[in-house]
């Protein structure tokens, strides 16, 4: 009893006591060091957060950057979460194009996916999902929504998606499918009701992986050329002119939206695979 | 009596990974007459288990054949349980039992409906919707014959299924399938390697040499059952199998 008491007051302090001494910690020194162009107070980063619907240059504010950034995301990481789950259970189930494909995709998986941005925006230019379907300019956030940048979440999400998934497919024992075959399952049965809910926990692991890569992936793009909007690019739009308050608020809301997608993710796997990890 | 399974010299032989041959089974030849419980009892790595396999039709023999009573066929009416690997982890209890009602398209409300009349059965009452990780390694095995007895078999076949539990639930294990079995009317073949569960449970035992597997002696038991254990013509019998296996 005393000792999960202990726990639990250890669990709070390291969710309020440190972070807060931290805070301290740097509050005091930048106001010591005072020099707020290069290490800002922190009360000056929380004034920023506080006002994150405040328009910056002209480019919009915080929340509205961060809101292009996220739809960005959401767009490349279906898609690469849809064609990685196929691809993967595709390979994993026939052998055939699992030796026909895998050494190629061996090769291309480690490449950076920002060093496929100059050939992205070579093949994409500056097209928006509007411009592909033929609707121009549509005033809505989806104007920022370039192909250059879904392809690069692409690159970014699909690897770890179909990795995962084919790993989770190969890993299925086969114990399992005799067990399925000897209650009658078909083939096509034996897919849906084995290979799927057994690889399950780890095309949960994928996405996980996936969506953080892609969070990652989204900023640094913003980051670099061809890019117009996004919290990447009001970052470092901000860095140009030495307004080290809104860097650090954007620093702080990318690594605060990094830490809650990956919250949400490892929910979903304790929720949808409990199975999973205890012994049968 | 109609035969269920004819087997005629029946050969196997596996080849190790590093090519080496190991010979399996020679020469079985066997006849299971139609609603017996057989068991074959042998040592470790003796081929029954090859035998039960080759009967399913998950392991082809090298020489020899099998007949099966005609509409017999795994994955219809042959079930099976084995010792691990009897259900879906990411299945509960009751999903476990009803997959090949589920696999045949049956309804769910008649599919549940059967599936709680056998979880009765085996006496797993109020455990529909418990997790396989839940569950004990008795209740698991519960649920696995209730698995096996939705296919409504004419033959079943168990590899050692109550070998990694408890002396006390194995015991009460037995007794549940002797009632099942009774109450189903199905050829049961059974795999195991103790004695005490041969003699509890079966009609006839053929007892197997260790490798390569060949039949030693069968028995017909016609003690009547519930069988006593400390009884002597039990204890007799016990006798004269540990004998028969001892001296190969």
């Amino acid at each position: 009893m005393q000792k999960t008491k202990n726990d639990i007051l250890l669990k709070l302090a390291g969710y309020i006591l440190t972070p807060a001494i931290l805070l301290l910690i740097w509050q005091l020194t930048a106001s010591i060091y005072n020099k707020p162009y290069m290490y800002p107070t922190f009360t000056a980063v929380l004034k920023q957060l506080t006002n994150p619907c405040q328009d910056h240059y002209t480019l919009g504010s915080l929340m509205s950057n961060t809101a292009i950034s996220l739809l960005r995301v959401a767009t490349g990481f279906i898609i690469a979460a849809i064609v990685g789950i196929s691809v993967g259970l595709a390979l994993g189930t026939s052998k055939i194009l699992c030796r026909l494909f895998e050494p190629v995709i061996e090769i291309i998986r480690p490449l950076c996916p920002i060093a496929w941005m100059p050939f992205a925006i070579a093949i994409f230019k500056l097209k928006t999902i509007p411009n592909m379907i033929g609707m121009g300019y549509t005033n809505t956030v989806f104007d920022q929504v370039q192909l250059s940048m879904i392809f690069i979440l692409f690159m970014g999400g699909f690897f770890p998606i179909m990795t995962n998934t084919l790993d989770g497919v190969i890993g299925v024992r086969k114990n399992y499918l005799i067990l399925a075959q000897a209650l009658g399952a078909n083939r096509r049965q034996q897919f849906f009701h084995v290979y799927l809910p057994a690889a399950m926990p780890m095309i949960l692991t994928g996405l996980r992986q996936g969506l953080g890569l892609c969070w990652f992936v989204i900023i640094a793009a913003e980051m670099t050329i061809g890019a117009d909007s996004g919290i990447g690019y009001m970052l470092i739009y901000a860095a140009d002119l030495s307004d080290m308050d809104i860097v650090v608020a954007a620093m702080m809301i990318i690594g605060t939206i990094g830490a809650t997608l990956n919250f949400a993710m490892r929910s979903a796997m304790q929720t949808f695979v409990s199975w999973h990890g205890k012994e049968v | 009596m109609q035969n269920c399974v004819t087997i005629k010299n029946l050969h196997k032989t596996y080849v190790t990974e590093v090519g080496n041959k190991v010979k399996a089974l020679s020469d079985i030849n066997l006849q299971i007459a139609q609603g017996k419980f057989v068991t074959l009892l042998g040592p470790t790595g003796c081929g029954k288990s090859t035998i039960l396999n080759t009967i399913a039709g998950l392991i082809k023999q090298d020489k020899g054949q099998i007949q099966l009573d005609n509409n017999l066929a795994f994955g219809k009416n042959i079930a099976s349980v084995f010792q691990h690997y009897t259900l879906l982890p990411w299945r509960n209890v009751i999903k476990n039992v009803t997959f090949s009602m589920q696999m045949q398209g049956i309804k769910r409300n008649l599919r549940n409906q059967q599936a709680a009349q056998l979880l009765n059965e085996v006496g797993l009452d109020g455990f529909e919707y418990s997790k396989i990780h839940e569950l004990s390694g008795g209740m698991r095995q519960r649920a696995a014959i209730a698995q096996a007895l939705a296919l409504k078999p004419e033959l079943l076949l168990m590899d050692e299924p109550f070998g990694a539990l408890d002396e006390i639930t194995r015991s009460d294990l037995q007794q549940m399938l002797i009632k099942l079995w009774q109450l189903h009317n199905m050829t049961t073949i059974f795999v195991t390697h103790s004695i005490d569960e041969a003699l509890i449970l079966s009609d006839q035992i053929i007892v197997l040499s260790g490798r390569p597997g060949k039949i030693i002696k069968k028995y017909d038991i016609t003690l009547p059952r519930p069988r006593n254990k400390l009884s002597k013509e039990f204890t007799d019998l016990f006798i004269d199998v540990r004998k028969t296996l001892s001296q190969n």
